[in-house]
């Protein structure tokens, strides 16, 4: 550790004299190359209120472009689709439940008639409940229908 | 503005020395240094003293790997154009010291150590060379050194290791007599002559 800190402290100090004997010509350049960096600060302070009011104008026209009629109507355009496209898939959600479960007594009488374990039984019985409340969806809100949950497990029960 | 001035006129010799260490040519440290002031005049003018210090040195390492990634790229296109490093070994550090040996005080031992030394940093792979002078000569901490180069602490350490082990073999063959140590030939002719 030592011997890497005196060798540190040579390194240091021969790269200090280094700068230190930097020859005049670098040490001239250096400077006009710093006062050029300093010339375009104090350019863009002078300019700066011009600048940032040019800026200020800018932004609400770029805002402004964001409004117009053909990207509003674009946009528009879009949800339309993705609204009709959530409702078709909502559709074959629906099919697919209605293909799965076939019918709410069928399924029943499924259940009744095999011997299902406890999980497979919930494994089935979401699937029910899934079809139901989804038939139940296209009646009622569906704030309503968070709590049809108790309801059906009530119905569940009055019918076991 | 003043505050300002005073920084870049500290630092601008020793970021010209790094940038010179780091691309063996004057004419592209010097551009590198002058992107590097201009870039923290015109974004970082506004931040405070205490933080000019790492965002300077942070745009000049970038700028020394961005020059670094370019000649890279240029090497493989014009892979039968002759090594430029070689000739701009010319403005080597190392070539400017002789320049100054004319003064009589220049010719202590000491000098010609540095000298060598100065040509070993120079010689050391990038990252080892920018983390040793981060941390030996600007004396940035792990962490200041790993957000300006933009590695993490144990790349740090990693490479800080690496350049010192470098020099200290180096430094071991310079003060030995032969610059060998397990010399024996030439150990014996020395003690003929």
């Amino acid at each position: 550790m030592k011997t890497e800190q005196h060798l540190s402290e040579k390194t240091t100090t021969a790269l200090n004299k280094s700068v230190e004997t930097m020859s005049t010509d670098t040490q001239d350049k250096l400077q006009s190359v710093r006062r050029e960096a300093l010339a375009l600060h104090l350019e863009n302070v002078k300019t700066s209120p011009t600048v940032q009011h040019s800026s200020h104008e800018e932004r609400p026209s770029i805002f402004r472009s964001l409004f117009t009629l053909s990207v509003m109507s674009t946009g528009l355009a879009f949800s339309v689709l993705a609204f009709l496209a959530i409702n078709l898939n909502q559709d074959d959600l629906n099919q697919n439940n209605s293909q799965v479960v076939a019918s709410n007594s069928e399924l029943s009488e499924f259940i009744l008639s095999d011997n299902f374990d406890e999980t497979e039984l919930e494994v089935v019985e979401d699937i029910e409940f899934a079809y139901w409340l989804s038939q139940e969806l296209k009646h009622k809100n569906i704030d309503d229908a968070l709590f049809d949950r108790t309801r059906f497990d009530n119905r569940q029960q009055h019918n076991g | 503005m003043r505050e300002l001035d005073a920084f870049l006129k500290g630092t601008e010799k020793r970021a010209f020395r790094m940038a010179q260490l780091a691309t063996h040519n004057d004419a592209d440290a010097m551009d590198i240094v002058q992107e590097a002031m201009i870039k923290l005049v015109t974004h970082y003018s506004e931040k405070t003293v205490e933080e000019w210090r790492p965002l300077f040195f942070k745009i000049l390492e970038n700028r020394i790997l961005d020059w670094h990634r370019k000649q890279s790229v240029m090497k493989k296109i014009f892979f039968w154009r002759k090594d430029t490093a070689d000739e701009a070994n010319q403005n080597s550090i190392s070539s400017e010291v002789e320049d100054r040996q004319f003064d009589p005080q220049s010719q202590l031992i000491s000098e010609q150590i540095g000298k060598h030394l100065l040509a070993c940093i120079e010689a050391l792979p990038l990252k080892q060379q920018q983390c040793f002078l981060l941390r030996s000569w600007e004396g940035l901490s792990i962490k200041e050194t790993s957000k300006i180069m933009g590695i993490n602490e144990n790349s740090v350490k990693t490479h800080y290791s690496r350049a010192m082990q470098k020099l200290k073999q180096h430094h071991e063959k310079l003060e030995t007599p032969c610059g060998a140590k397990n010399c024996k030939t030439e150990k014996r002719q020395h003690h003929e002559d």
